[in-house]
């Protein structure tokens, strides 16, 4: 073997996840753009990034339209899916589980309850402050599994189980509190579904410090991961702190849930499928998968909810919908491409 | 001595698995657990590497109490095998031995030129520098469990240990792994401790046998000195021949029957 025949070994598979976040951020530029562009008022696609260079004029339609509606709501979404892609990915890894996602651990169900609990049983209970309400049930719910899984150390199994136990458990409490007070589920229902209607800056500027802060530390965990993947004994003998990190992990990927869908709802299949993705286009380092991950969750957050507006224009369709209906096909014709290999 | 355990007691939940146990590893040695099932030999590896914390009693690495060093200080001197190792399915054999590098680095620290250096290293005393882009999970038996090897010198640990690293192997791959690891041993001065099952390979290729039962050590020695037809009828409950292969000068066992 020559000197450095071991990068060149590892060159292909870098240059390829280079290629893959390269691509990525293209591409959320791209839905970027058309999210801002599309819409009743149409704005021509390259006349977005002019009124996005300029800082917003009072006079013009546009630029009202451009600055005070289109780009909080989008930018929104990227925040939104590259929160819960991440924290997908993170849990994943962390419960050396395929199927594991922000939903699994409960965290997500504690949100609907709270959220739910607070809109319809609390009298006048203000709707700016249903982020908060359903912020506080997600963490609680997060650190209530992590705390019934624990016996010494806790395993990603016991966490799976208690995870979908309380996740039961906060759904039947969602489906009481709608059953009892069933006179007026109707925007209940709409933030159960999750979507980016009327998502301004004030939701931006309650999500930005949780998703930037939790998502760049994430962000640098690739190595730790990847080193839990090989299991707990060999992770140990390789000098990880196992319990400690994979608490850390999970505590991030709480707060990233937390934190997307207390603005934005209920979405469901982001955190699940956008890492398996991303792993089926460059394979699983997570040095890589978390950043890629960030970047996928954001553009399929923000063309589904392109589609979500358009479809049935003018009625707007629950994101969550649109994400499984676009995620999904796109997922199993990867894994067909994959297995005929 | 490199490895020492004074009194410890080890137990899974409220079951003692293994009361008050002292050993001492010498630098260089390569020592081997047998013993029945459920007789705490892989507790007891555990234990070794600090993944299982003793209940009492305390494991010294080169003098130090290793639960009281950080974990990746130890890791930088000891490497440990465990009996099945994950690897996800898309992770190549290059892949692989690079996580050996984890303890020397620091979070924000890149692979080096150096780290680069060592995987070749142990990719080359391991022979599978010609499958570094093979994917883990397409390897053999025997090419998988020398690429874990390899991860495990890429950590260049002093002491390495293994959990059963021929288990689930056919014998030519048996003898391959129980070869390299003989092989690091002497030209590297790798210390070994490792748990098998197959006693005539134990005895061929370890220095010392430390006998267990019930968590606790009924006989240590050179395999010529403490491996006997009584030992054998002690330990494991079995009638056997024990003899000496004349080319090698180890002795050899043949069981053929079951003590009631």
């Amino acid at each position: 073997m020559s000197n450095n025949s071991v990068t060149t070994i590892v060159g292909p598979k870098r240059r390829r996840q280079w290629i893959t976040l390269v691509v990525l951020a293209v591409l959320a530029i791209l839905a970027i753009t058309a999210s801002i562009s599309i819409g009743p008022v149409s704005i021509p696609f390259f006349q977005v990034w002019e009124l996005l260079a300029k800082p917003p004029v009072q006079s013009d339609i546009s630029s009202q339209i451009v600055w005070n509606i289109r780009l909080p709501r989008t930018l929104v979404g990227c925040l939104v899916g590259a929160g819960l892609a991440i924290s997908g990915a993170l849990l994943q890894g962390v419960m050396r589980n395929p199927l594991a996602d922000p939903h699994i651990i409960g965290v997500s169900s504690g949100a609907g309850f709270a959220a739910v609990t607070a809109m319809i049983v609390i009298p006048n209970f203000p709707p700016s402050l249903v982020p908060m309400a359903a912020f506080t049930g997600a963490m609680a719910s997060g650190i209530l599994v992590y705390a019934l899984a624990w016996r010494a150390g806790v395993s990603p199994m016991r966490m799976i189980l208690s995870g979908v136990a309380v996740s039961a458990l906060m759904n039947a409490g969602t489906s009481a509190v709608l059953n009892i007070y069933s006179e007026n589920v109707q925007s209940v229902m709409s933030w159960l579904a999750g979507g980016l209607a009327g998502r301004g800056w004030h939701h931006w500027h309650q999500l930005w410090p949780y998703i930037l802060i939790a998502g760049s530390i994430a962000l640098l965990t690739g190595r730790q991961v990847n080193v839990l993947l090989l299991g707990d004994e060999m992770a140990t003998g390789l000098g990880v702190r196992v319990e400690r990190v994979r608490m850390m992990l999970i505590m991030l990927a709480c707060i990233l849930t937390a934190a997307a869908v207390s603005v934005s709802g209920l979405i469901g299949f982001v955190g699940l499928i956008v890492p398996h993705i991303i792993r089926l286009i460059a394979g699983s380092d997570y040095r890589f998968l978390l950043p890629a991950s960030a970047l996928g969750g954001a553009t399929l957050l923000v063309l589904a909810d392109i589609a979500a507006r358009m479809v049935l224009d003018p009625i707007e369709l629950p994101v969550g919908i649109l994400t499984a209906c676009l995620g999904a096909p796109f997922f199993l014709y990867l894994l067909r491409r994959r297995t005929t290999h | 001595m490199i490895l020492a355990a004074k009194k410890i007691t080890l137990s899974y939940e409220s079951t003692i698995i293994v009361p008050e146990l002292s050993l001492l590893i010498e630098s260089g040695e390569i020592v081997t657990f047998i013993g029945p099932n459920g007789s705490g030999k892989s507790t007891i590896l555990k234990a070794l590497a600090r993944y299982l914390k003793t209940r009492s009693g305390v494991v010294y690495l080169n003098g130090q109490d290793i639960q009281s060093m950080s974990t990746k200080r130890v890791a930088q001197q000891l490497a440990i095998l465990p009996q099945t190792p994950h690897a996800p399915a898309d992770l190549t054999v290059v892949e692989l031995v690079s996580r050996g590098r984890t303890p020397h680095l620091n979070w924000w620290q890149r692979s080096g030129t150096n780290d680069y250096e060592v995987v070749r290293w142990a990719l080359e005393q391991t022979k599978t520098s010609h499958l570094a882009d093979r994917l883990v999970g397409t390897l053999s038996g025997g090419e998988r469990q020398r690429a874990w090897i390899a991860m495990a010198l890429a950590q260049s640990p002093q002491v390495l240990l293994l959990d059963e690293p021929t288990t689930y192997l056919d014998i030519c791959h048996q003898l391959e792994v129980m070869e390299l690891i003989s092989r690091l041993n002497r030209e590297l001065g790798l210390t070994v401790v490792m748990v098998l099952h197959d006693i005539n390979q134990a005895a061929r290729y370890s220095h010392r046998l430390i006998a267990l039962k019930n968590g606790a050590i009924i006989r240590q020695g050179a395999p010529q000195e403490i491996l006997t037809e009584e030992l054998l009828t002690e330990v494991f409950k079995v009638k056997a021949l024990v003899k000496t292969d004349s080319s090698s000068g180890c002795p050899v066992c043949l069981p053929y029957g079951i003590v009631e």
